[in-house]
């Protein structure tokens, strides 16, 4: 799981550390950055894993402002594999020009290191930690990510696949396609990729969708199951398959459902088969959409199959009273910004014995700090 | 949407007997996550004991209203106090609400 992220110079994120937990809800004002740390994971996915370009990720307005520095710094730690791997990244940009590189990109495991690159010069190291071979790569891009599987860099792949089953999604139900031609292997952030991706799913984890049918029928009235039909000219349709009373088929096209329907069918997919150890999920939002009686079975499953699951981590970004009862001041951080200043954590500064329950402290404003 | 129906509600002090609790309906009553709310304190330990004894009253009357179907499953530490005396706190923060005659309790 993810135990640490620090994020120097990157919108209102300035020498910023965050270690959390195995479960956790972020809650803060809006413009405390929330979304925007959620963002930097989400671009170290896509820089680590899908081996995106710096410049296409780093744009030079994410520089904090009003500062003039020009270098940004992104540290994530992730524990797993039997120990703790460090990753750091540093990406100097060029205002002037508008691009941007690759100055630093290391990663240890337990200390020791795993990989070296500077300006594209990279050192390589085995997984006994023994130097390899040097190798130079486009500095507009990860050398992680551009490394390919040998028998001996198998802790550097195991960090890389785990970056890639960090999964961030802010649903919005008024993007998801009904159609496409090709499954995806990853949700993009606001599910609009949502039908390719769950086609990937249907062959991979017969199992897993089966129980998903399960707990959708419970949710939806007359819900048989999901089906993919795609037709002729290769398109591929996404829809639900309803039985009447009398026992009548007939489906429903992914468009055609409520919005909030569409968020719980992508929230529950997510659960039954994108859940397992060694995972990050994190939600933006997730109760967006959704009837306040559905919030709380939602949550109770997602907290289930973290706790069963010695790595699996979930952080759910939400100013929903129902979230913030749940999990408290035990199971919360704050960000909070002053005076539009950097955004810092603190604890939910309510009070224990104010006779208020958390959110309705929250509402009124009466939390410290 | 089917329509979510509560048949089960935990008050609990914390999510440690919200855990134990739901899991012990769901494999013991056959109930599944959905048919269960959950209204646990999110108070410090000791006035967690009070969030209980406060909203016991209000969630008997409002079970009462409902009918025999439903159920309330009340859970508190005992502390330094026996189970006898738990039950029997619970037992009086009923008849305090009775009094004010406007509980239907």
């Amino acid at each position: 799981m993810i135990t640490r992220v620090y994020i120097d110079n990157y919108k209102c994120l300035v020498n910023f550390e965050y270690k959390p937990e195995k479960i956790q809800l972020v809650y803060g004002a809006n413009g405390s950055g929330k979304s925007t740390f959620l963002d930097v994971i989400s671009l170290l996915k896509e820089y680590v894993f899908n081996g995106k370009a710096t410049t296409g990720l780093f744009h030079k307005n994410s520089i904090t402002r009003p500062q003039v520095r020009n270098i940004q710094v992104f540290e994530m730690d992730i524990r797993g594999n039997g120990g703790l791997y460090s990753y750091r990244l540093e990406i100097e940009h060029d205002p002037s020009k508008n691009i941007c590189r690759t100055q630093l990109e290391t990663l240890t495991f337990d200390g020791e290191n795993l990989f070296r690159c500077v300006l594209g010069d990279a050192r390589l190291y085995r997984d006994n930690h023994s130097e390899g071979p040097e190798a130079k790569f486009d500095w507009g891009r990860s050398g992680i990510a551009a490394l390919g599987q040998r028998s001996d860099n198998t802790k550097l792949q195991w960090f890389k696949h785990r970056v890639g089953k960090i999964a961030c999604v802010r649903i919005n139900p008024w993007s998801m396609n009904y159609a496409f031609e090709d499954e995806e292997l990853t949700l993009d952030r606001r599910a609009t990729n949502f039908a390719a991706w769950y086609a990937s799913k249907v062959g991979e984890m017969p199992k897993s969708i089966h129980q998903l049918h399960e707990t959708l029928s419970e949710i939806i009235d007359g819900f048989d199951q999901l089906t993919v039909k795609g037709d002729i000219n290769g398109i591929k349709t996404f829809s639900l398959l309803f039985k009447s009373k009398d026992s009548a088929e007939y489906p429903i096209r992914l468009d055609e459902l409520s919005d909030g329907q569409r968020c719980l069918i992508v929230l529950y997919t997510l659960l039954h088969c994108h859940m397992d150890d060694d995972m990050t999920l994190l939600f933006d939002e997730p109760d967006s959409f959704v009837s306040l009686p559905e919030i709380q079975p939602f949550l109770v499953e997602l907290q289930d199959r973290v706790e069963n699951r010695t790595n699996a981590q979930s952080l759910l970004v939400s100013h929903h009273p129902e979230l913030i009862n749940k999990f408290g001041r035990d199971g919360s951080v704050r960000f909070v910004r002053e005076n539009t200043g950097p955004t810092r954590i603190k604890d939910l500064g309510t009070d224990p014995d104010s006779g208020l329950d958390d959110a309705e402290q929250i509402a009124r404003g009466w939390e410290n700090g | 949407m089917a329509k979510r129906k509560v048949s089960v509600l935990i008050l609990c002090e914390d999510q440690q007997h919200e855990s134990f609790v739901r899991e012990y309906v769901k494999r013991v009553h056959d109930v599944r996550n959905r048919g269960i709310r959950t209204i646990a304190s999110t108070k410090g330990k000791g006035s967690a004991f009070q969030f209980v004894m406060d909203n016991f009253p209000t969630e008997v009357y409002a079970l009462r209203k409902r009918g025999r179907e439903h159920k309330l499953i009340a859970v508190v530490d005992a502390d330094n106090k026996s189970v006898e005396e738990r039950m029997d706190q619970l037992s009086k923060s009923l008849k305090a609400e009775d009094t004010r005659g406007d509980s239907g309790i």
